[in-house]
């Protein structure tokens, strides 16, 4: 079997991208598919924690996740939409209404 | 052996591709690099013993979460288009965020190389038993996931009704 | 008993809280209420006398009760009622008194337009006056003492339209407050050295049992007698705190009447009797107190013969008989002392209102404009108000100390305790006696006898008012008060007193002489201003005292030098420090950092969200290279 700690190695690559999308993208809805990239590594991690012990749950709270993620992109993208609606953009750039 | 081939194959899929998600000019095929990133995933819960939830995923994630992103990507009518560099990203942030995300990654990754951890066992995922599982530990979480997800509908179409705005 | 004693303290409250609260448009009903309310509290008062003496008889006084208002570890302030012989005759004063003025001021002040305010005030006063004669211990004394001083103010400046009496009331303010810093400041050291041997107490009846008393360092203790005799001195009056008193008399007659010359005036000298056993302790202490009460007597008496306003003439005269009272306390002799404070309480509030009955009918302070009326009569002003000049005339013959008025009995104690101390002293007192009959003299003569000298102030005000005596509310009062100058001193009010030096007769040395002396004065006081005549006066023999006599020995100058040169300086100084340090660099700097703070971090603000996820993600690496070199070492 392939060690723990590549999977989680390469569960933390995968969130690392993820952070660094989310960071520097402007575009405001390749930020949500980075947050959706770091979901996913999440639930490698996860996965691969249910292995080490032999048991499902870890699988289980994966499948929970995944769930919790599909409501958070309908949320998200309709947010995003009524943004574009709004300001006719969709670049963090023009969203600053948290200007001090 | 050829585990450990799939394994560093599909690593190598997926960690290339979420770069692309991150570096892609065009919107749209930036998307389509996650949804390969979402297949090397799929492959790694596979190989994990998570059959059910790899097939889950492939459906939620890269049938319905990525078509609706891809739907609202081509709504803008930028998605296909070339985005130049400096409208891609926040330059100045370019170096410093490249820094943290590295530094994160190296403090992690210092954390598990230093951690010991049991070696993997052979889980059966399958259809039936996470079923069994769900359907009498986990009923109650999973009845209130359908009314999350309820109410995430009733939010996007208050959220997205036009005379709303 | 106790409960009794504990209604009386609280109906003057429930009274003048009920006025404030409903009856502020209907003045009549408040003065109906506020007048029927003291009366009570008089009966009630009344009532107790038989357990009252029977109890003193059988030694079994004082009787006490208290609610523990704050209680720490090592310090227990109560609130409670304590009644001893002492207090009863306090209680008895300030009901009974109250009662007699309460009446009076509904005549007095009838068409004030403040009438319900007036009554309010009184019942609030009456109100603290028995907070601090009930009071079981130092700190509820203080806080009454507060609050008598509190009423005092408001009534004092009642007519607050007039800029004279505001002043007089803040000054009157003002200055007892002086003395009760002193005041506080004894209390606080008694407590602070008992409770430097784990036996802290403010009760009175715990501090005269207490064994600790005599462990106290003879210098303290004198501070200590000193302290707490500085709040009588301002409340009393004595000098060098007796400059408000004078202006005092700017408030409503009835209130000079009940407040400055009755009771409040009064309460120093109670307290100084309460607090007996404490100032026995340092002979320097009663060697002071004595000296102060000469002095005071003395002065008061002096500058009392070269006033013109009934008022203040009367005024320097309560001064005069305080200064009595703390004399014979100094020496030891409070039951003189307590003694005094009664009969002259009934004759000095009677002369108040009588004078407040003349300046009623004849709309005048001014004993020569007074004495103006009855210019071409011989005692017109006696043909028209009998029952006034004849209350009047008893007043004065209890003042004077007449066998066989109240006012004899009472100043021969005081002469008694006078003659046991130094000749000086003794001389003093005497001369006292010679000028209080002197200027009674000079105040009756200008009054009732006809003058030669037309000296009225302004245009014949007398034309427009024929005097004529006032109605029964107004005379009830001055008759009670008549009769009780007069046989008050065959009262049983020396039963009520501790009997320290038992009761001894004055002899006819002392008899004669005071009889003499006060005849004297009368005479020479008549005589000299029969005619209204100051002018042969003042440039008689009497021309440079004068001087001083009118400026009341320079008292008001001195303090109003002192407040100049050395508060105002202090005070800009103090003016200057507030604004520079205080406000600019206290208030305002640390404003202006915070504002220069504020705007400076705003910059960090930027408004872009992936900036602060790029903060907070560099916030949790740190946090994770901090646990990981943590956890590797």
């Amino acid at each position: 079997m392939i060690p723990a700690t590549h999977y989680l190695i390469l569960s933390v690559t995968l969130f690392s991208i993820g952070i660094l999308g989310v960071l520097i993208r402007r575009n405001i809805l390749l930020i949500l598919l980075s947050i959706e990239l770091m979901l996913n590594a999440a639930n490698l991690n996860l996965i691969a924690g249910s292995a080490m012990h032999g048991r499902l749950d870890g699988q289980l709270s994966a499948f929970f996740v995944m769930v919790v993620a599909a409501a958070e992109v309908t949320i998200g993208l309709a947010i995003a939409v009524l943004l574009f609606r709004q300001k006719n953009s969709v670049d963090t750039h023009e969203i600053k209404e948290l200007k001090g | 052996m050829s585990q450990a081939l799939l394994f560093y194959f599909f690593a190598a899929v997926a960690v290339l591709s979420a770069l692309g998600v991150v570096f892609h000019p065009r919107p749209a095929r930036a998307l389509l690099c996650l949804v390969v990133t979402m297949f090397a995933l799929a492959v790694h819960f596979t190989l994990l013993g998570a059959y059910f939830v790899a097939m889950a995923h492939l459906i939620v994630y890269a049938g319905a979460v990525l078509v609706l992103f891809l739907f609202v990507i081509m709504l803008q009518g930028a998605g296909a288009r070339e985005i130049a560099l400096h409208q891609r990203f926040n330059i100045i942030y370019l170096l410093p965020a490249g820094l943290v995300s590295i530094l994160l990654a190296g403090g992690l990754i210092a954390l598990i190389r230093g951690s010991a951890f049991q070696a993997l066992k052979s889980v059966d995922g399958t259809a039936e038993n996470i079923g069994t599982l769900l359907f009498s530990q986990y009923l109650l979480p999973f009845e209130w996931t359908s009314l999350l997800i309820l109410l995430g509908v009733f939010a996007a179409i208050a959220l997205a009704k036009k005379d709303a705005a | 008993m106790l409960t009794i004693a504990g209604l009386i303290f609280a109906i003057p409250i429930l009274i003048a809280a009920l006025i404030c609260g409903f009856l502020l448009k209907k003045p009549h009903a408040a003065a109906r209420l506020a007048t029927a309310g003291m009366f009570s509290c008089f009966l009630m008062a009344l009532a107790l006398a038989p357990q009252i003496l029977d109890l003193q008889h059988k030694h079994a006084l004082p009787v006490e009760t208290s609610v523990i208002w704050i209680g720490l570890k090592g310090l227990t302030i109560e609130f409670g009622i304590l009644l001893d012989g002492l207090s009863y005759l306090m209680l008895l004063v300030v009901t009974g008194i109250g009662t007699l003025i309460f009446l009076y001021s509904m005549t007095y002040m009838h068409g004030d337009e403040s009438y319900s305010r007036f009554f309010a005030s009184l019942s609030l006063f009456a109100f603290s006056m028995l907070g601090i004669v009930f009071s079981n211990n130092l700190i509820q004394t203080f806080i009454f003492w507060e609050l008598v001083g509190l009423s005092s103010y408001l009534l004092i400046g009642f007519w607050y339209q007039k800029p004279e009496a505001s002043l007089a009331g803040k000054k009157a303010f003002l200055t007892t407050r002086v003395g009760d810093v002193g005041m506080m400041f004894g209390i606080l050291l008694l407590w602070g050295h008992l409770a430097a041997q784990n036996s802290g107490t403010f009760n009175f009846m715990a501090l005269k049992a207490h064994p600790g008393l005599t462990a106290i360092p003879a210098l303290s203790m004198t501070l200590i007698g000193l302290g707490l005799f500085m709040g009588a001195v301002g409340k009393s009056a004595q000098v060098p705190l007796h400059v408000w008193l004078p202006d005092a008399m700017e408030g409503p007659t009835p209130v000079s009447a009940l407040i400055h010359a009755a009771t409040m005036v009064a309460a120093g000298v109670f307290l100084l009797a309460r607090i007996f056993f404490l100032l026995e302790l340092s002979p320097t202490t009663l060697h002071i107190i004595a000296w102060t009460g000469t002095v005071t007597s003395l002065l008061a008496a002096l500058i009392a013969v070269v006033q013109s306003d009934i008022k203040k003439i009367l005024a320097y005269s309560t001064l005069s008989q305080l200064g009595y009272m703390v004399m014979a306390i100094g020496r030891g002799h409070v039951e003189a002392g307590m003694f005094h404070l009664t009969t002259h309480a009934f004759f000095k509030a009677l002369l108040f209102l009588g004078a407040g009955s003349f300046i009623h009918a004849l709309h005048t302070q001014s004993i020569w404009d007074m004495g103006a009326y009855g210019q071409k009569k011989f005692l017109a002003l006696f043909k028209k108000m009998p029952v006034t000049s004849l209350t009047f005339i008893a007043g004065t013959l209890a003042l004077m100390g007449i066998p066989p008025t109240s006012g004899f009995f009472s100043k021969e104690e005081i002469l008694t305790a006078a003659q046991s101390g130094p000749q000086l002293m003794f001389i003093c007192a005497a001369t006292v006696v010679f000028l209080t009959a002197f200027y009674m003299g000079r105040l009756s003569g200008a009054i009732f006898l006809p003058g030669t000298i037309h000296t009225l102030q302004h245009e014949d005000p007398h034309e427009l008012h024929e005097p004529h005596e006032p109605d029964w509310r107004m005379l009830l009062p001055l008759a009670v008060l008549g009769v009780l100058a007069l046989i008050g001193g065959f009262l049983p009010i020396r039963d009520l007193l501790p009997e320290a030096h038992g009761h001894q007769d004055g002899g006819s040395f002392l008899l004669i002489l005071s009889l003499s002396l006060a005849g004297a004065g009368f005479l020479l006081g008549i005589l000299l201003f029969r005619n209204h005549d100051e002018s042969r006066v003042s440039t008689g023999f009497m021309a440079v005292p004068r001087i001083l006599l009118e400026r009341k020995f320079f008292f008001d100058d001195a303090y109003d030098w002192l407040i100049q040169n050395v508060q105002e300086r202090v005070a800009s100084f103090c003016d200057l420090f507030e604004k520079i340090v205080v406000v600019e660099i206290g208030a305002n700097g640390i404003a202006r950092l915070a504002r220069g703070a504020g705007s400076t971090a705003r910059k960090l603000q930027t408004g872009v969200v992936q900036f602060y996820a790029l903060v907070f993600t560099a916030g949790l690496g740190l946090l994770i290279y901090l646990f990981v070199s943590g956890r590797l070492g």
